[in-house]
């Protein structure tokens, strides 16, 4: 056998077990920090999730502000928080034709001069106002007094 | 929450199920669209009395089995063509006869659970899965993602930007398991080769 043969025989076998070696071991970690790295962080913010979700089911129902967006229009929050869609317009001094369609963040930047939620908190004031003038005020006690009052005969 | 997003709610709010069905079909697409998150918000309108079922469910599914078709047609195409040139590949041919045997799983799982991934599924699916099981698997999987994330909606009403959030997280959760799980399944494969 001649030099020329032998180290065909001898250099390039070895190589390719090796290099996939290399190559399984590589994505082999990678999936591995992979898996760990989405995992931790999605566990992690799952976690923060269902923890907000226990916090939010504590808080009143349907009357909390606090729920209105910025992507929200005003027919929809009317209909949500049950005000008639007029007193926000007017209370907004905006008016209703052409732009029941529009977000808070359009109108905002249509009417406010672009300040953002400057109409949202407008609109919060508004229904806080509102809700308030609906609640009844407590009726007089009809209840007959023990004590009789000094005028009494 | 972004401003793409913003902006699909309120034309969903306002213009209810056709601006739905719009944005199903570009989101199934595999279009950067928080479709799961419009799924779970439209179960809210729909029980604050804003968006109406009988619309809404139909036009959703419409949506999403009309992407899923789309793919499955490109897939159909591309797999013509692809398998004139790799079909006498024992690779290929391999590779073909799994997904026949188990792509219904797949199908399935990529529907509710997996979605990022179901739009290569999709495209694999054209390749030579038969059409009407592609449909049965299809529609069961777009029935059932409708049903648990819309009715997740429903149930959660004013947190449904939670739970939203929540099932995003989930996905994420399951894709990270599920590289944890593959690697440590091809080390252990390795391992036992190696010894």
């Amino acid at each position: 056998m001649t030099d020329y043969n032998k180290d065909m025989q001898s250099t390039p076998e070895p190589e390719l077990p090796n290099r996939n070696r290399v190559r399984i071991y590589a994505l082999v970690v990678l999936l591995i920090l992979a898996g760990l790295v989405l995992s931790a962080f999605f566990g992690y913010r799952l976690a923060q999730a269902a923890a907000s979700l226990r916090h939010a089911r504590l808080q009143p129902g349907e009357t909390d502000v606090e729920l209105i967006r910025p992507w929200m229009t005003i027919p929809y929050i009317a209909r949500i928080y049950r005000v008639p869609e007029e007193t926000l317009w007017e209370g907004l001094g905006i008016p209703p034709a052409g732009n029941r369609h529009k977000s808070l963040r359009t109108l905002d930047s249509e009417y406010a001069g672009g300040r953002p939620g400057a109409i949202l908190n407008k609109v919060k004031d508004l229904i806080l106002h509102y809700q308030e003038q609906q609640t009844p005020t407590p009726a007089p006690s009809t209840t007959p007094s023990s004590t009789p009052s000094p005028g009494a005969p | 929450m972004n401003e793409l997003t913003e902006w699909v709610l309120t034309n969903v709010i306002t213009y209810g199920a056709p601006v739905f069905l719009a944005v199903t079909f570009v989101g199934s697409l595999g279009i950067p669209v928080p479709i799961s998150l419009l799924i779970v918000a439209a179960g809210a309108f729909v029980q604050q009395g804003v968006l109406d079922w009988r619309l809404a469910l139909p036009a959703c599914l419409f949506g999403a089995v009309l992407a899923d078709n789309s793919e499955y047609l490109l897939g159909h195409v591309a797999g013509k063509w692809l398998g004139r040139r790799f079909g006498h590949r024992a690779l290929w041919k391999r590779g073909l006869a799994t997904f026949k045997r188990q792509g219904g799983l797949a199908i399935l799982l990529t529907r509710f659970w997996l979605n990022p991934l179901a739009p290569v599924v999709n495209l694999i699916a054209g390749g030579g899965y038969p059409y009407f099981r592609f449909l049965f698997y299809d529609l069961t999987g777009e029935a059932l993602w409708v049903v648990l994330y819309g009715g997740l909606g429903y149930l959660f009403g004013r947190e449904w930007e939670v739970i939203g959030q929540l099932m995003n997280d989930f996905t994420g959760l399951s894709f990270g398991l599920l590289a944890l799980a593959v690697g440590v399944y091809l080390y252990l494969r390795w391992r036992r080769k190696e010894v």
